[in-house]
């Protein structure tokens, strides 16, 4: 999978007679190749994270600027011209008369921030079987049904919520809505993973349940994670590589550690420190330890790094 | 979300007419429907539209703005006066230049056969074109009653059927039109100098003074208020739910109608959730801040009537008074 | 008696278990109490039925010596205590009633029948103390969460009541949000009882009294600093103990030379309750 965005803007309210249109997102160029990237999206409110990773899975189409998506048996192209845009699909090599979005789409989940928008089946099997029904290439409605219900299932067994699959989607808890409504999405067997802040709303157990088990996707399965968090220590923790939005535009795309280490570039982008960064910092300035590495993204290296110093 | 959505067409130019009272503009714009609705003279008619085009430009409403509003409903006046004209066979036929309005149509094989190779066309081009299909569709109508006028030869399927104009026919149909154009110009100056939650302040201001039915309207105002604070959330909420079911292959592009109706269910059943765990968060929050409903509440916006309003009634009764007095002489 | 005071409540939703089991609690006038649990341990049920928008199906909940759902004169004390109640909920969007933010701040004040001028005068005032004065006739869609948060705390204010809860109120806040929402908290210390909820440890910290429930019980009750240290009793109640907390615990459990370890332990324990 290949994701290739060059200059793309986006503006809501485009129009042509306007002079000064207002972009969500200006001129953002991103390249995303590997098939085990851990990429957290950071900004502010209304900085674009979220028009950014609409783009993704093509339910934004950009304003201006173009965006390659390539895979083994699909190759997309869009270029934004103003209020229209030109979409061609390479489909096996040839090119399609209608550029249909389903391969794309079951390839790039885009899983949104409350589970809410998504589930509507009477049970959680159903609604977690939804997603591979309608990509499915199966012309006979049983032979989809069964081939649904089977992914749905395996990915129910991974995801521990095969307790739930009886159960309504409107009575769980909500750690137990947001796990079938990514379900819901990886059911279909994406490559990528986008998650718009899925950890807003839960406890702290809940919230590290889930993100280690999107590690284990990332890390086991190969799938590229794109998170978009307001969650410093989740970056901290998580995060392979960051990208900073600001005010639509893209200010800093590379590892955490050069951004954590950029104490201009935080601040100008208004983002705070993880937690144990901060913590080991005040503790090298109370006790004045020159040669304590404050940069330490978990628990267990901060008390390493500890150890290591007092010895 | 960044994309704000207005609701109504509200355009603030602060115009004298924004000022006014909303209670002014309501009472006014009713009676000055009933009034417009007395007035059977054409001219008469013709100079009120002329006088509230006048008010409209008074409003700095820019004009063409005002004049798209009525775009959705232009087609059905013009096809309800058409009707009319044609239908209402009253007085004597008009007379052009000693030519009589009156045509007479003969449906033949010949004629039929071409206007359906012209409507195959033209539903054919249609796909294609994006501006001025009314317009088309009008020049593709009268090519079809001009065939049926002139080329009449060949085996016949209904013989001479015939359409005139009638002087009575015209007049009333005219009268109907203007009357219409009245009403949605008056209705636009209402809707282009009024927000929606003014317009609510003002129903509620009009029926507070009637006791017995203050609760009620009460009640009714709050529901309005809320909707209004929710419309937009909701048109917001509706769009992610169709971007989180797209994401998951909902396509309403292609695919089969019977899949589409099943589609259109994962989008009601979300929003459904939604709006009724947002509607039991509001009635906690309302609740836990002590309203009680129908129950007496004072009123930040509190409406105040100034010189503008006092001129506008003044203007108000005189209007309704000399229409009244003339309509009983029998002039209009 | 207690400002507060809750006397073996209990509750529960139809089918499912105890939500609330036995629950006993004294609050104090002034306090700020902060709240914590995981979710579905029955915090935010408490805070629904201490301001009555539930009702308990065992135990009393009195509020200034009233029992708030008892009747008299056919009055209902929840109606009389409701005054002293202000209660700022999770979702900042679907508590906002007004369609612009004076009418949102001014809502209480309405259904209380204050006067248009003092209504005004309020909006004006509490609008200026959580700084949203310059956005008063804005619409709810064109502010952000924290934004709308801070509006709701200017209803409350403007109701002047004894008691706020917040009932996790930053939990769907962006970072800046929640750092407006605690600043505004950290204000209110003192002056007001407070009532939080709340998964920011970072804002337990500071408050007079923690409370931890578990299966609708409190299984931990005392200043921050106190219990924070119960490391095996949070973790049951399923909560994440705070960072500088979890360090401390490492470092304590390891065989770091016993003088750097005091040293280490007192410098993090005072950075994190900093007097």
């Amino acid at each position: 999978m290949g994701i290739k965005f060059s200059e793309v803007k986006y503006s809501y309210t485009y129009s042509k007679k306007k002079k000064d249109n207002c972009y969500n997102l200006e001129d953002a160029s991103l390249q995303i190749d590997n098939n085990d990237e851990f990429i957290c999206v950071v900004g502010h409110t209304g900085s674009g994270k979220s028009t950014l990773i609409q783009h993704l899975n093509l339910l934004l189409k950009p304003t201006f600027g173009s965006i390659e998506i390539k895979d083994d048996d699909f190759e997309y192209r869009i270029n934004g011209k103003g209020k229209k845009n030109n979409t061609t699909l390479m489909l096996k090599g040839k090119k399609q008369k209608l550029p249909i979005l389903k391969p794309l789409r079951s390839k790039i989940g885009l899983v949104f921030q409350f589970p809410e928008y998504q589930l509507f089946e009477e049970t959680v099997l159903k609604d977690i079987m939804f997603g591979p029904k309608n990509f499915s290439s199966q012309k006979k409605k049983e032979k989809r049904e069964e081939e649904a219900k089977e992914k749905a299932i395996n990915i129910a067994n991974k995801m521990q919520i095969k307790d739930l699959l009886d159960l309504s989607p409107f009575e769980l808890s909500g750690g137990q809505m947001r796990r079938v409504a990514i379900a819901g999405i990886l059911a279909s067997n994406p490559d990528v993973l986008v998650l718009d802040e899925p950890t807003v709303g839960l406890d702290p157990i809940g919230k590290k349940e889930l993100l280690n088990f999107l590690k284990d996707l990332n890390e086991k399965d190969h799938k590229t994670i794109i998170l978009v968090t307001h969650d410093m220590d989740v970056v901290a923790e998580y995060a392979k590589r960051v990208i900073v939005l600001n005010k639509g535009k893209i200010t800093y795309d590379g590892s955490k550690d050069e951004l954590f280490k950029n104490n201009d570039l935080l601040l100008n982008n208004n983002l705070d420190y993880p937690s144990i960064v901060l913590l080991l910092k005040k503790l090298k300035e109370k006790l004045n330890i020159k040669e304590l590495d404050e940069y330490q993204y978990n628990i267990d290296d901060a008390f390493n790094e500890i150890k290591r110093w007092s010895k | 979300m960044n994309n704000k959505i207005v609701f109504g067409q509200y355009i603030n130019t602060n115009s004298w007419i924004h000022r006014l009272d909303p209670r002014t503009k309501l009472v006014t714009l009713f009676l000055m429907m009933i009034g417009v609705f007395l007035i059977s003279n054409l001219y008469v008619l013709l100079g009120c539209l002329v006088f509230f085009f006048v008010v409209v430009l008074t409003s700095k409403i820019p004009l063409i703005k005002f004049l798209q509003s009525f775009k959705t409903i232009v087609m059905l006046i013009v096809f309800t006066t058409l009707f009319q004209i044609i239908f209402n066979r009253n007085g004597n036929i008009i007379e052009v230049k000693g030519y009589l309005l009156s045509f007479d149509f003969t449906l033949t094989w010949i004629n039929l056969a071409i206007s359906i190779v012209i409507l195959l066309i033209y539903f054919l081009l249609m796909r294609y074109i994006k501006k001025g299909k009314g317009i088309i569709f009008l020049i593709v109508f009268f090519v079809i009653m001009f065939l049926q006028y002139k080329l009449t030869f060949g085996p016949v399927i209904v013989s001479s059927y015939n359409i005139a104009v009638f002087d009575v026919g015209l007049k009333t149909s005219l009268l109907v039109l203007l009357r219409i154009v009245n009403l949605l110009t008056l209705s636009g100056l209402l809707t282009f100098t009024t927000k929606s939650t003014d317009l609510n302040n003002g129903i509620e201001g009009i029926f507070a003074p009637f006791k017995f039915m203050r609760k009620g309207i009460s009640i009714l105002a709050m529901m309005i208020s809320i909707a209004l604070r929710f419309i937009p959330t909701l048109i917001n909420e509706s769009t992610k739910i169709l971007r989180a079911q797209a994401s998951r292959g909902v396509d309403f592009e292609d695919g089969r109608l019977k899949d589409k109706i099943f589609q259109i269910v994962s989008l009601l059943v979300p929003m459904f959730v939604i709006s009724y765990k947002k509607a039991e968060d509001l009635a906690n929050a309302m609740e836990a801040r002590g309203y009680i409903p129908g129950e007496e509440r004072s009123r930040i916006n509190v409406l105040k009537y100034k010189l503008g309003d006092l001129f506008t009634y003044v203007f108000l009764i005189i209007f309704l008074t000399v229409i009244i007095f003339f309509k009983i002489k029998g002039v209009i | 008696m207690s400002f507060i005071s809750i006397n073996n409540l209990t509750f529960k939703y139809n089918r499912k278990g105890y939500v609330i089991d036995d629950l006993s609690l004294d609050i104090e006038k002034g306090e700020f109490v902060c709240i914590l649990g995981h979710n579905g341990s029955g915090k935010s049920t408490l805070a629904k039925l201490i301001v009555g928008l539930l009702e308990p199906r065992k135990g009393h909940i009195y509020v200034n010596g009233l029992d708030i759902n008892e009747e008299k004169d056919g009055v209902m004390n929840i109606d009389l205590v409701r005054k002293d109640m202000g209660i700022v909920f999770q979702n900042p969007d679907s508590q906002f009633v007004g369609i612009t933010v004076k009418d949102d701040i001014a809502f209480g004040l309405e259904n209380r029948r204050v006067s248009t001028e003092e209504m005004i005068d309020a909006v004006n005032k509490y609008s200026e103390k959580v700084g949203m004065k310059d956005f008063l006739d804005r619409n709810p869609e064109e502010l952000s969460g924290g934004e709308k948060q801070r509006v709701a705390i200017a209803g409350i204010l403007a109701m002047n009541t004894e008691l706020i809860i917040f009932d996790e109120a930053t939990s769907m806040l962006d970072p800046k949000g929640v750092r407006e929402i605690i600043a505004l908290i950290k204000k209110l210390k003192g002056q007001k009882t407070i009532i939080s909820i709340t998964h920011n440890l970072d804002e337990a910290n500071f408050a007079d009294r923690v409370i931890v429930l578990n299966k609708g019980k409190i299984t931990l009750d005392g200043k921050p600093e106190d219990v924070f240290k119960q490391f095996d009793k949070l973790k049951e109640a399923g909560l994440d103990i705070l960072n500088n907390m979890k360090l401390i615990d490492k470092i304590n459990n390891s065989n770091i030379d016993e003088c750097n370890k005091k040293v280490i332990e007192d410098a993090l324990w005072e950075l994190s309750f900093p007097k």
